[in-house]
């Protein structure tokens, strides 16, 4: 089932230029899928249209088979979480605490089950020490922490992630990881959208989509996309380390024929 | 002048129920024109750490030397701060509490203009800092609020470079540049560093660390744990801090765990490692 349609979405700020230009994509429920693309590329704008922050060119997105519009806006943000791109955007509550509750009070989660959610997401995240400071107060990792809780408690169909993870220490982002993988083992209709920088994290998706300028220049499972290569050095977007290695060892002369694995192109290299 | 910390110790919220002790007796030495990274994990302190070093925190107890500057509790001066400021440009992990200007340009112009110079000049100097950050001309008057995320970073990092500082203190500058951004952003942090800015650099990607860091501190809960230089720290397992391995790392320890011969003094990038498995191959 497609949990997300969209359709030749156009959008401009000011009226004059298009920072989205006619994109189509769609979201099959249960799927993992990556957004990547430079600076300015138009992908917070492409979030904030799905979850109707920003108004979309008409009859473009639909959401759990609804038209995203005035009228079924609300059906769709209670189905739909997001993270945004910085965490101070997102606090509404005084303590982390407040801050977690106040989105469960919104979905209408009865007081009863309240503390036994906070405290379970709080403690994925490791910040149950923290549950009674003023999110303003955290560090940046803590506050990213803090809002991922927040909308993981909120028990979302699809989840939009804008670089989420971006100030998370390796370890914190590994557990992060984890956690969603853990919740769509749980909820296999669980989608996540992630708009990323990181391409390790966005080669391991089900499916990577990759914007430019406000347009879709590929979109496709991490294993085929890089097939084209050109792609990702025209849209600023790096390889990953394994596509570079290869790519620089064949410019020494020395062809890889199975890059499958770190591991695998050592054997090869060590043949 | 080398930057000197001496037991410092910083305390959030003092007196009140949300006190918090952030730096717990921190002592190190930043030499100049080094390239210094600080990690370690989550709220360990890095952010804490790097704000003493322009006075933007002041220890609650202990010193820190900057230049010419003693920073200390009972010896603050807002006019010393004042000029330590154009000494010690700090880059912000949010960039935007960075920004409040109306246009970009003004935005850039502002610590500059600040220290006393010609609108003029400034303005100049603001459009060079722009350039070499990446942001187009068209920019320029837009309101530094309308951009996008990796947008503001880049224009908060140019309104530090206009102040041309001794010292370059930044705080996660490459989280939400994308990749070629990153490496650009990198290179020129290099560059700078090469002709004698000392350069502060706090980050969790490992890899960095890697390939720019000339000497590295390593913090866990409010303490310095270890301060030394990247070809110690990855010749031990650097897991025991929590950190990473990085990727040219790995690939290293795998290649010699399979017998090729290295010379891994010579490998500080992706290109040197080619190289030398070229040359251990012939
Ligand atoms: N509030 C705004 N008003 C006007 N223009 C904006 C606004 N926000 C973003 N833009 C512009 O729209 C384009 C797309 O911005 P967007 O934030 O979607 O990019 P992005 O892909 O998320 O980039 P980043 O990786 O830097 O976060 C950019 O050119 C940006 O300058
Ligand atoms: N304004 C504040 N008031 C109270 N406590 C604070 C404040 N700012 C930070 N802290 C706390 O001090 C500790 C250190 O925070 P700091 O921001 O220095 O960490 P960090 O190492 O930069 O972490 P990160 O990698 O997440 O950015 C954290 O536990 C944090 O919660
Ligand atoms: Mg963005
Ligand atoms: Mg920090």
């Amino acid at each position: 089932m497609k949990l997300i349609e969209v359709n030749n979405l156009v959008f401009s700020y000011d009226k004059k230029i298009n920072v989205v230009d006619g994109v189509s994509f769609s979201v099959e429920s249960g799927k993992y899928i990556s957004i990547i693309g430079h600076n300015g590329s138009g992908k917070s704008t492409i979030a904030k249209l799905l979850i109707g922050l920003l108004e979309p060119s008409k009859d473009s997105i639909k959401a759990f088979g609804l038209d995203l519009n005035a009228k079924n806006l609300g059906a769709i943000r209670s189905r739909i979480g997001i993270v945004f791109q910085n965490p101070d955007n997102q606090f509404v509550g005084s303590t982390v605490r407040d801050d977690i509750a106040f989105g469960l009070e919104n979905r209408r989660v009865p007081h009863e089950q309240m503390d036994e959610i906070i405290n379970k997401f709080a403690e994925k995240v490791r910040m149950s020490e923290f549950l009674d400071k003023e999110p303003e107060n955290l560090s940046g990792g803590q506050k990213q922490r803090v809002a991922i809780a927040g909308i993981l408690a909120m028990n979302p169909d699809l989840i939009i992630f804008d670089e989420a993870t971006s100030m998370l220490d390796p370890k914190g982002k590994r557990e992060v990881r984890e956690t969603i993988d853990l919740m769509r083992k749980e909820n296999p209709n669980l989608s996540i959208i992630s708009i990323t920088h990181d391409l390790e994290e966005a080669f391991s998706s089900d499916e990577v989509i990759v914007l430019k300028k406000g347009k879709i220049v590929g979109h496709d499972k991490p294993e085929n996309i890089l097939e084209n290569p050109g792609i990702f050095v025209e849209s600023g977007v790096d390889l990953p380390f394994k596509s570079k290695f290869v790519n620089l060892l064949s410019q020494v002369g020395i062809e890889i024929k199975n890059d499958e694995s770190l591991e695998r192109i050592v054997e090869e290299l060590c043949q | 002048m080398p930057i000197n910390f001496k037991n410092v110790f910083y305390t959030y919220s003092e007196k009140t129920p949300f006190r918090h002790e952030a730096l717990k007796g921190v002592s190190l030495t930043i030499n100049d024109g080094s390239f210094t990274c600080i990690v370690g994990h989550t709220g360990c302190g890095k952010s804490t750490l790097i704000q003493q070093l322009n006075g933007l925190l002041i220890p609650t107890s202990g010193s820190v030397d900057v230049n010419e500057y003693h920073i200390e509790k009972k010896n603050k001066s807002l006019k010393k701060l004042h000029d330590l400021r154009k000494e010690v440009g700090v880059v912000f992990q949010f960039s935007e509490y960075q920004l409040f200007e109306e246009t970009i340009e003004d935005d850039v112009a502002f610590g500059p203009m600040n220290f006393g110079m010609k609108k003029e000049d400034v303005l100049k100097i603001a459009h060079e800092c722009l350039k070499t950050v990446g942001i187009p001309e068209d920019y320029y008057k837009k309101s530094p609020f309308e951009i996008s995320g990796g947008e503001k970073r880049r224009v908060a990092i140019a309104g530090i470079l206009a102040l041309q500082p001794k010292t370059l203190v930044l705080d996660e500058p490459t989280a939400g540049l994308d990749p070629r951004g990153t490496k650009y952003i990198l290179d020129l942090f290099k560059k700078l560093n090469e002709q004698g800015t000392t350069i502060v650099f706090v980050t969790h990607d490992i890899n960095i660390v890697y390939e720019y860091a000339t000497d590295v501190i390593v913090m866990n809960e409010g303490k310095v744990v270890l301060q030394t230089v990247p070809e110690k720290l990855f010749a031990e397992d650097v897991e025991q801090y929590s950190l990473e391995t990085p990727l040219i790392q790995k690939t290293v320890n795998l290649l010699q765990a399979k017998g090729m011969k290295l010379d891994v003094s010579k490998i500080r990038s992706l290109e040197d490692l080619v190289k030398e498995i070229a040359e251990a191959r012939k």
